[in-house]
Formats: structure tokens, C-alpha cells, sequence
């Protein structure tokens, strides 16, 4: 909400009309000057805009020439007019951001022809002086450009860029990295101070994507470094490439402090079971706190087996409703005959546990 | 065979017709959800070409929609940037034919769709 | 000098004093919101936000929307929110008791079943009837909840209590959302390494006469008439502006009813929504900040300035009289019910700054601007006033309230230039009519509000809804 002119001060005496006077004017000239902005933005926009639209038709033809060459190199017709657009920066700008949105989306000889395009109009220079940009944001578009347009020759001067202090840049560096060499480009990990925040860790294993990998040695190193978020995101790659001979240095993941760490670790043995989990899990079961419980209780539906169920039948008396709720589902999970073997406790028909067992009764049905 | 696509990207989209003309399709363009939907109300292509992530409506909603409105089975190859497993299986089972992942080759996607010209052919 | 010159020399010192300070918050707020936004901005612009909505490693989401005689587009609606790109969704409609026939129609349109869901009530509620899936796997998104009416927060808690994912977000139910709305909204949650991000805020947008079919947006309009589009301004000066410095400061106090995000866990420590409040979007947020704070943990309240959120504002003064008094009240209890704050150094920028700007400019200004006018028109009886100085002053404050507005519009043209050209010419004709129709109405509708709330009154303000895009 927003209140204006917020009193009528018109009773002033003392105050001298000419100091408001001045106040008044100054408020004026600020208007006249926030006009012109929009006056002259809007042009602007409107300019480019216009430009644009002229220099879309060049740039469609430049890129899908090139796309669909079916010669060794790629030609670029040299009329005088497209010599003279070429030298424009604001062209290039123009001709190098619709590449890189086309390269995403292209693979085979039409991408590996687009790239040939950018290398024979020298606009790897363009985006090599962006990346030694001092401001971050250009830096990081530099780094982007060149990592799309797969020019690994820069690749010292990224790797370099994968721990810098600023945010942007260390973000688009390790993607590059990973888009050169997939899983290989992981190694920044080993030198890797700053914190990778979650988004980051999607990014990167949205790059991995479809990416072999063989050798997962440097997991072990990874595991064990100081900086947190290397541990967690090691831990999510350990389970998405299915790694199944972590187990023991998982395990000894759990008995790092950090509750995120846990909740990661039991995540892997979810997906990747072994009988060793199931009885590390409970050993922290007791001092842990709901959360990770609740984990617990999750990842043992799979990784557990009858051998595990006195322990889960005890958790149904816990003090909370949702510990006891998830602790039915395990059971109806690890038990034989499933949720029909609930119905046997002496408690079944007394509230709350009438209700829970009943949800997991019909859950079973449907 | 006339082919309707749906794109959001300029360029992308014009690629797409360049590379589809050459092999004498005759080629509808959309460059978003709803031209696509508003095209499909105009004419009754043979095989639709969709990306899922567009403006104002999304390529899992033309292919039910391609359903409804021309009565009959059009054949949908979806061409889309998200190649995760969910989201390839939810187009599957909502009807789509065939399933490409950005970044895709031109020639390839051209080859596909001369599998739908044969069995058009046959039919 | 005699006691009547002393008290009026008091008086208007004292709010001129006022006056500046208010300036002087509002060229800070102007000021700080520019870098934020552009820094946002810039940020954004590497995120591939189109491939990564599908991804498996984000986060889940449970949309909560209750929902109150909304039969006439509820259909529209949920299919609408279905739509969303975003992998790990569960889509919570909570129909509170309508009088109408919603649930029947929801239950026919979605092919719906009643389940036995077991409900925690970690959150006491009013009782809930039953809990509806859809027997058709292509909505298996979708969770619909009957309950017995009681009010807005209360149905907001039984969606808190039932929605399995780690983050909820709440929205009115004909609120309509940009299909890429959930992942930006995510992603601050996700980005910020030090501390715990607790809610994060979206913009709201007016959606009058803009075109919508299907449930979604399919062209911006400036809305025609004066009332929604005075509104207009109004929200992209308070979003844009406003919030936006705010949570630069890390001193946001309101996150809108209509779209926010928030950290489930934070929110069943507090114990959700307060029911004995009209103003329960802005009193959670409150509570949750005061419950960091009181547990010594870092955390930050962020918002988003895209425009993802599109609503119907109230289009004819009744409407918006009612709704304006029922946020007065809103903000009135709230700031009563965490008074403990104010200018408490134990609660950091909240207790410092937030609180008392609020108390100061949000609950006074307009108690200080209606005084302002009685003493002037007793002043002026009395004689006492100097004409001269008088229009000069005045001039001064409507013309820093113009600058204001006309700030703001180029913050949007800037940004995200959601309008024609000559819409924007518009926008500034209609801030320059502002104080006159306007600002008045909004002033007397809070003046009511303050009058309700001393008379107890604490019914919600019905909205009755022109109905959005399906009637066309």
C-alpha cells in the first residue's frame, strides 16, 4: 500500500515560501528528467527493436546457409553489404546471441557447421573479450558462449574461472567444463573452496544428462572433502549414476555432522540397496532428529528386509502421528503379507491408528 | 505430406521448414501454442511437429487437441528442449508418436518423418 | 508566545518532520529497488529455465489454493494450474464450505473419488469432509479437499497439514500463473548457500481486461476503467518498488495472499496461518521471522519481480472499499499482535525498521493525513494560514507523489514493458489524476478500517467476483 501526500502542511509560517519554492523546482526538473528516460527508452527500444527485424532476415540466411552446407567448409556469401553489417558490433552481438540459441538446440553436422560459422567470422575473439570483461555478467555470458560454442581452447582460462569469487561466473565456468568433457570436467570439484548451491547442482547434473561415465574414482576423494556442498553434490552423482561400490564410503558419509549430508547419504542407499545400509541407518536412528526419521523410515521400504521390522513396529508407538504413519507404510512395505499384517497389532482399532492403517488398506486396493 | 510445426524460436521454426521443404513437404508454421491451435481449426495436417514448453499453450495440450478437433489420428513428434525420462513417458501416454531431444539433428528428424510418409502412403 | 502558537508550531513542525522522513524512505526505496532488479535481472538471463522444469533433483511443490463459491470458473481454474511445468507438483484445492455447487463440479470435471487419507493435524482445523483423487492418471496432480467453512487461513492450514512436499506455495485459486512460475519461484530457495530462505514473494498483477482463455493469458491490456487501472499503478510502484527494496534489506514484512512461497518446515514450527486475524498473509510472515530471530537462526525473505501472478483487482469502489478496509485491519492486528517488536534491537531490521516503517507509514499516514486536513481546515478558519506557503507545500508533496509514480513506470517500461506505448501514456495520465479521485477513497476506506477494528468487526469483506475470461 501506498499513501500519498500524506498531510496537508499549509499552515507554515515560519518556514520561508522560497525554500519550498526551490524544493518544488528541483522535484520539476527530476520529472522533466525521468520524461526524457522514457521518452528516450522507449525510442530506443524501439530502434533496436527496428533493427532487429532488418537484420533478422541476414542472420536467418547466414545461419541456415551454414546449417545445411553439405561442403567441407562453410561459405559465407561476401556481398559488400554483409562485409559492412559484419563490422558492426551491435550486428555481431545480434548474429552471435541468435548462434548460441540455435547450437543449443542442434546436434549432428548442423551443429558442428554452426560452430565452423563462428570460428570463420572470428567471433570466438568477441566472446574471449567478454570473458576477460572485469564485470561479472559480460564475464559470464563470455564464458557461456564460448562453452556452447565448444571451443575447448579456452579451457585453462575457464578452469581457472571455476572457483572465482563471483557467483555468475563460477556457475557458467563449471557448466562449460562439464559441457567439454561430461563427467571428466567434474574434476574443479577437487579444487572447488566456494560453496556449489543446490540450483547449481541441478544444473550441472542436468548437463551430465545422457553423459557416460566409467571411472568413478575421484567419488571417493570427493566424499571426503571439506567443503560440504562437494560432499552432497558427490552424493546425489554417486546415486544418479547408480554407483553400486560406494556403500562403505557412504556409510562413513553418515556420521558426518551435517544433517544434509545424512539426508543425501540415505537417499543413495535408497536407491542403490545393500544389507550393510539398513543396519548403519538405524545406528543414528535414536539421537536423529523428525526429518531425518521420517528419511529413515522411507529408505528402509526399500533397503530393508524382515529382519528390520521389530525395529519399525516400534517406531508405531512413537509420540508423533507422522513417524507412526510412516512407520506403517515401511512395515506394509518389508512384511510378507503387507498391510494385512498390521491388523494383528492388539492397538488396530484405536484412533489414530485405525485411520492410518485404513488409508494404507485402500492405498494397497488401489 | 503437409506438416504442421510448432516452435517458439524464429530460427528454429524456419530451420525446421527449410530442412522439411527440401524434402517436399508442404510445411504450416506456427511460432507459438495458440497459432498452432488456431491452425489446427483451419486445416488437418498429416503429422504435427511440436515443442512442449511454448507461449500460451504447451505441445502435450496440441496433441489432445489435434484429438478433439479433427476426429481423427494425427501422428505428433515432439521436439523438445526436456529429454527427462517423466516427461517423455507423460508424452507418450498422452498420445505422441514419436519423442526427439534438443539438441537434435535436422537429418535425423527428417528421416523420421519419412516414416510417417510411408505408412500415409500405405494407408 | 502564546499556547495556541506553541501547539500549532508543535504540530506542524512535527509533521513536516513526518513528511520528510517519508520523502526521504520512499527516494531509498526507489533507489535500493534499481540495483536489485537489474542484479536479478542479469542473473536470470543464464538459467534455462525451459529444460530445467522437468528435472527429477528439484525440490517438490505443493500448490495450496483454497477456494470459496468460485463455482463459475473453477473448472477453468484447476486445469489452468494443472498446465504448470514443474516435475514434483501436487495441486491442492480446498473447497471451504462453499454454498455453491464447486466440489460437485470439480468432482464431475476430474472424474474424482474419495480416499481415505489419513490427515496429521499438525495444525488444529475445522473438520475436513473428505479428500478427493482423480480416478484418471493424467490429474494425478491434483488433491481435492471438502471441509466445513472457516475462513481463509483455516483452509490454508488444512492444505498445510495434507501437502507432501517440502514447499508450498499458496494462491487464490483465480490467480492466473505463467506456466514457468513455479521454477522462479523455486530457485531463490535453492541459490542462496548461507542462509535458510524461509518464503519467497512474486508480484501480482491486474489481469482486468486482459484476454484470458483456458485459463491462460493470452494478451496484456491496460484495464479500461479508472478504478482497476489507478490499481495498476499502484501495485507496480508497491511490487516493483517497494517489495523489491525490501527484501534487498532483508526487511520484508508481506508476502501477497494471492502468490507466495513457503518453507513447510518454518511454517508447522510456527503453527501456521492465525485464523483470529483478517490479515493472515501478512502475520505469517511476521511470526516466521520472529521465529528465526528468536532461535538465533540466519535466514532471509526473498521476492521475485517477474510478473508470474495475474488476478482480478476489484473494479468499482465498493468492492475496493471493502477490500482496502479489511487490509487496514489486517495490518492493524498484526502489528498489535507482534508489538513486542517494536524498535526492538533484539529482532534486528524487523524490529528497527520494518516494524516501525510500517507502524509509522502504513498504519498512520493515513490517521495523519486525516488529522492534517481537520487541523487545516480549522487552521484556516482561524486564520492562521499563509496561502502562499500553503500551495508551494502543496504543490512540493503532490509532485513528489507524481515523481513517484512516474519512477515506477519506468521502472516497468525499463524491465519488463508489459504495455503498449501509448498505454504507457496513459498509466502517467491516470497517476496524475490519483490524488484527487483516488487517494482520497483509499484514505477514508482505511479510516473505516481503523473505525471496524476498534468496533470489533471482523467478518472478511465478501468479493464478489465479476467472473475472469470465461464469460467471454
Amino acid at each position: 500500500m501506498f499513501k500519498m501526500h500524506t498531510l496537508f502542511v499549509g499552515f507554515f509560517c515560519y518556514v520561508d515560501v522560497y525554500t519550498f519554492m526551490s524544493i518544488l523546482y528541483v522535484f520539476l526538473l527530476l520529472l522533466v528528467f525521468l520524461f526524457i528516460l522514457i521518452a528516450g527508452l522507449s525510442i530506443y527500444k524501439k530502434k533496436t527493436a527496428h533493427n532487429k527485424t532488418i537484420w533478422q532476415q541476414s542472420i536467418t540466411g547466414l545461419i541456415s546457409d551454414a546449417i545445411f552446407s553439405e561442403e567441407e567448409e562453410i561459405h559465407v556469401v561476401t556481398t559488400k553489404k554483409m562485409e559492412q553489417l559484419l563490422r558492426k558490433s551491435a550486428f555481431r552481438n545480434c548474429l552471435l546471441n541468435e548462434l548460441v540459441k540455435v547450437k543449443i538446440n542442434l546436434s549432428g553436422a548442423s551443429g558442428q557447421n554452426l560452430k565452423k560459422l563462428y570460428e570463420l567470422l572470428n567471433l570466438d575473439t568477441d566472446s574471449y573479450k567478454k570473458l576477460t570483461s572485469s564485470k561479472g555478467h559480460i564475464k559470464a555470458k563470455g564464458v557461456q558462449e564460448l562453452a556452447i560454442m565448444e571451443q575447448e581452447k579456452y579451457v585453462k582460462k575457464i578452469f581457472k574461472l571455476t572457483n572465482s569469487n563471483d557467483e555468475l561466473v563460477r556457475n557458467e565456468a563449471q557448466c562449460a567444463l562439464v559441457g567439454f568433457y561430461g563427467f571428466l570436467g567434474l574434476r574443479f570439484l577437487n579444487v572447488s573452496t566456494l560453496p556449489i548451491s543446490q540450483w547449481q547442482q541441478i544444473q550441472l547434473l542436468n548437463k551430465l544428462n545422457k553423459m557416460a561415465a566409467t571411472d568413478f574414482e575421484p567419488l571417493n576423494t570427493w566424499l571426503e572433502s571439506s567443503n560440504e556442498s562437494v560432499v552432497i553434490f558427490s552424493l546425489k552423482l554417486a546415486a544418479y549414476y547408480s554407483c553400486n561400490n560406494m556403500h562403505t564410503a557412504i556409510i562413513n558419509c553418515m556420521q558426518n555432522a551435517s544433517p544434509q549430508v545424512k539426508l543425501y547419504a540415505l537417499k543413495y542407499c535408497k536407491k542403490m540397496p545393500d544389507a550393510a545400509c539398513a543396519d548403519a541407518i538405524i545406528n543414528h536412528y535414536a539421537a536423529a532428529d523428525k526429518t531425518y526419521k521420517l528419511a529413515v523410515l522411507d529408505a528402509l521400504m526399500i533397503t530393508g528386509d524382515e529382519t528390520q521390522i521389530p525395529f519399525v513396529t516400534t517406531q508405531l508407538q512413537d509420540e508423533d502421528d507422522e513417524i507412526k504413519s510412516a512407520a506403517a507404510t515401511c512395515i506394509t512395505a518389508l512384511h510378507p503379507s503387507g498391510a494385512a499384517f498390521l491388523q494383528t497389532h492388539n492397538f488396530a482399532e484405536v484412533n489414530p491408528w485405525k485411520a492410518i492403517f485404513l488409508q494404507l488398506k485402500t492405498n494397497r486396493a488401489a | 505430406m503437409t506438416i504442421l510445426i510448432a516452435e517458439d524460436d524464429v530460427i528454429m521454426l524456419k530451420t525446421i521448414e527449410h530442412r522439411l521443404k527440401k524434402d517436399g513437404h508442404t510445411v504450416i508454421l506456427a511460432a507459438d501454442g495458440r497459432e498452432a491451435l488456431q491452425q489446427l481449426d483451419l486445416v488437418s495436417p498429416d503429422l504435427i511437429i511440436t515443442d512442449i514448453m511454448m507461449p500460451f499453450a504447451s505441445g502435450l495440450e496440441i496433441i489432445e487437441a489435434a484429438k478433439k478437433k479433427t476426429g481423427k489420428k494425427i501422428p505428433v513428434i515432439i521436439l523438445s528442449a526436456m529429454g527427462q525420462e517423466n516427461v517423455v513417458l507423460e508424452a507418450f501416454q498422452l498420445g505422441a508418436d514419436d519423442y526427439i531431444t534438443k539438441p537434435f539433428s535436422p537429418n535425423e528428424l527428417s528421416m523420421r518423418v519419412k516414416r510417417y510418409q510411408a505408412v500415409a502412403v500405405e494407408v | 508566545m502564546t499556547w495556541q502558537r506553541f501547539l500549532f508550531d508543535l504540530f506542524t513542525y512535527s509533521i513536516l518532520l513526518y513528511s520528510l522522513l517519508l520523502i526521504l524512505c520512499y527516494f531509498f526505496i526507489a533507489f535500493y529497488s534499481l540495483a536489485a532488479i537489474k542484479k536479478y535481472q542479469r542473473k536470470n538471463s543464464f538459467a534455462d529455465f525451459r529444460v530445467l522444469a522437468a528435472s527429477d533433483q528439484l525440490p517438490g511443490i505443493s500448490i495450496i489454493a483454497p477456494a470459496y463459491n468460485e463455482a463459475a470458473n473453477i473448472i477453468e481454474n484447476v486445469r489452468s494450474m494443472l498446465s504448470i511445468h514443474y516435475n514434483a507438483l501436487e495441486l491442492i484445492i480446498i473447497n471451504d464450505g462453499s454454498k455453491d455447487d464447486s466440489l460437485q463440479r470439480l468432482v464431475t470435471a476430474y472424474d474424482l473419488y474419495k480416499t481415505n487419507l489419513f490427515i496429521n493435524e499438525k495444525i488444529p482445523t475445522k473438520k475436513v469432509r473428505g479428500v478427493y483423487k482423480s480416478n484418471n492418471s493424467v490429474f494425478h496432480k491434483l488433491v481435492v479437499i471438502d471441509k466445513e467453512n472457516g475462513g481463509k487461513a483455516d483452509a490454508l492450514n488444512v492444505g498445510v497439514n495434507i501437502a507432501k512436499h517440502e514447499y508450498i506455495v499458496c494462491v487464490d485459486v483465480d490467480c492466473v500463473l505463467e506456466q514457468d512460475a513455479l521454477l522462479k519461484m523455486i530457485k531463490p530457495f535453492l541459490e542462496e548457500t548461507k542462509v535458510r530462505v524461509i518464503a519467497c514473494g512474486g508480484v501480482v498483477r491486474i489481469a482486468n481486461d486482459c484476454k484470458i482463455e483456458n485459463g491462460k493469458l493470452m494478451e496484456i491490456n491496460l484495464p479500461k476503467s479508472f478504478v482497476p487501472r489507478v490499481q495498476t499503478i499502484e501495485y507496480i510502484r508497491a511490487f516493483l518498488l517497494g517489495r523489491m527494496a525490501w527484501s534487498r534489506l532483508n526487511g520484508l514484512l508481506l508476502i501477497s495472499g494471492a502468490f507466495g512461497a513457503f518453507d513447510k518446515d518454518i511454517v508447522l514450527k510456527c503453527g501456521g496461518y492465525n485464523t483470529k486475524t483478517v490479515g493472515e498473509d501478512m502475520e505469517l510472515i511476521v511470526r516466521m521471522r520472529r521465529y528465526m530471530e528468536e532461535n538465533n537462526l540466519a535466514y532471509s525473505v526473498t521476492f521475485i519481480p517477474d510478473p508470474l501472478c495475474w488476478t482480478e483487482a476489484p473494479g468499482n469502489y465498493t468492492i475496493l472499499g471493502r477490500q482496502r478496509n479489511r487490509w487496514t485491519r489486517g495490518t492493524i492486528e498484526t502489528l498489535r499482535m507482534h508489538k513486542k517488536m517494536f524498535f526492538n534491537p533484539r529482532y534486528g531490521i524487523m524490529g528497527m525498521v520494518s516494524y516501525p516503517y510500517w507502524f509509522f507509514f502504513e498504519f498512520l499516514a493515513p490517521i495523519i493525513e486525516f488529522l492534517g486536513l481537520a487541523s487545516f481546515v480549522i487552521f484556516a478558519f482561524l486564520g492562521l494560514i499563509q496561502w502562499a506557503s500553503f500551495f508551494t507545500l502543496l504543490g512540493c508533496i503532490l509532485l513528489f507523489g507524481f515523481l513517484y509514480s512516474v519512477f515506477a513506470i519506468l521502472m516497468e517500461v525499463l524491465t519488463y514493458n508489459q504495455y503498449k506505448q501509448k498505454d504507457v501514456f496513459k498509466l502517467i495520465v491516470t497517476a496524475l489524476l490519483e490524488p484527487f479521485i483516488f487517494h482520497p477513497f483509499v484514505v477514508w476506506a482505511a479510516l473505516k478500517g481503523n473505525i471496524d477494528y476498534l468496533r470489533k468487526k471482523n467478518s472478511w469483506g465478501e468479493m464478489t467476483r465479476q467472473g475472469l475470461g470465461a464469460a467471454k
